[in-house]
């Protein structure tokens, strides 16, 4: 209780009588979610008078409003969601998107990524010129599908005029490694690479547990190493880099895991700030603008009528 | 995580957040709690937290208990 006192004089609430439920359809939430804290919380940001919306609540809904109440960034096809996720670089993250705002991506969403997620990694990591490296299941110029490799030749055109450098094709080891800062891809696949990544941690964590349980050797051996232990626990914690970044938006959204406590929420809190304070929103779409005045010989794709 | 490079606004300024205080697996409780967290490190944060009143309010005193011991 005694940690209210610091918000006391410093919120304003805002009484909503409706909640979005993990179970309500995107669709649904559209049509008559008009009186959700969600609907609300991200009207603040439509209207001005805050400069980022955090959430915990239903992914689909929370990008479904986002999109309508917010609506893209002008040359924006698809949105994109953005996480941190732990690596050996020295910054100790990379930054992967897409992970699951759309199942589909083609070469010029894959460019808009790139120069999203570089744009990303410039504030959330403080690196002056972030390495952008597009997710395929080898490194050779002729692997796979024929969007890669066209999105592969955009990118690069496009890496010098927006300070990054491209590494071209990287695989999937490469998300916790240190070839590149920021990794590209589509929804679909960098959806099941974050739960396959997340599954192996619990995994790892599990059988480490086990195993020194295993003697009373072994479990002499967990109270010497006890400090290691927690260390690479703190390193590992998913509640510490808590908080996905819808990007392509007219505004900043950040999402935070259904499942977080105070720890999870103050961290999605800290990366909210951080993107305020950068003016993120802003630099990102005068960066997204830009892209358009340069001509290329790709093909553009089909824009969606609204 | 806490510097940036590109343009900044002076250190000095509010910042102003919107939370959905509902919709997390744990309650609006963990929402507070965790935006406190937050506040008490950043003496520039302001919130505008959505929600029913009932809950969030005891957030900034406006109806102290409400949301009781959790």
């Amino acid at each position: 209780m005694a940690k209210r006192r610091a918000l006391w004089g410093r919120v304003d609430i805002r009484d909503t009588s409706d909640v979005v439920s993990m179970d309500d359809k995107p669709s649904q939430v559209l049509r008559s979610g008009k009186n959700t804290s969600m609907w609300s919380a991200i009207d603040s940001v439509r209207n001005g008078e805050a400069e980022v919306c955090v959430s915990c609540g239903n992914t689909g809904a929370l990008m479904a409003l986002s999109v309508i109440r917010l609506r893209k960034l002008p040359g924006v096809n698809r949105p994109a969601i953005a996480i941190l996720w732990p690596s050996n670089n020295r910054q100790g993250f990379n930054v992967m998107l897409d992970v699951g705002a759309d199942i589909r991506a083609d070469a010029r969403d894959l460019l808009q990524y790139a120069l999203m997620g570089a744009s990303y990694a410039r504030t959330g990591l403080a690196l002056a010129r972030p390495r952008v490296g597009l997710l395929n299941v080898g490194t050779e110029d002729n692997k796979g599908r024929p969007e890669l490799r066209e999105a592969h030749a955009l990118i690069s055109q496009n890496a010098e005029d927006h300070d990054f450098t491209f590494v071209g094709f990287v695989e999937g080891g490469d998300i916790p490694g240190t070839k590149a800062d920021v990794i590209i891809t589509d929804g679909f696949t960098g959806n099941v690479a974050l739960k396959t990544g997340e599954g192996t941690a619990s995994l790892i964590g599990l059988l480490l547990r086990e195993a020194f349980k295993f003697s009373p050797l072994s479990r002499l051996a967990q109270v010497l190493a006890i400090t290691s232990l927690q260390r690479l626990r703190k390193r590992i914690d998913p509640r510490r880099v808590n908080g996905g970044v819808f990007l392509g938006l007219n505004g900043t959204v950040v999402k935070s895991h259904g499942s977080a406590d105070a720890l999870g929420i103050s961290a999605a809190v800290k990366l909210a700030v951080d993107l305020a304070q950068s003016q993120f929103s802003q630099n990102l779409a005068a960066r997204l603008a830009s892209v358009d005045a340069i001509p290329h010989d790709a093909p553009t794709t089909e824009q969606e009528t609204e | 995580m806490t510097t940036s490079i590109e343009n900044t606004k002076g250190a000095s300024g509010k910042i102003v957040l919107s939370i959905d205080a509902m919709g997390g697996d744990r309650g609006p409780a963990a929402v507070v709690a965790g935006i406190a967290r937050a506040a008490k490190q950043n003496a520039h944060l302001h919130f505008i937290l959505h929600g029913k009143k009932i809950v969030a309010g005891s957030a900034s005193g406006q109806a102290p208990g409400a949301l009781g011991p959790r």
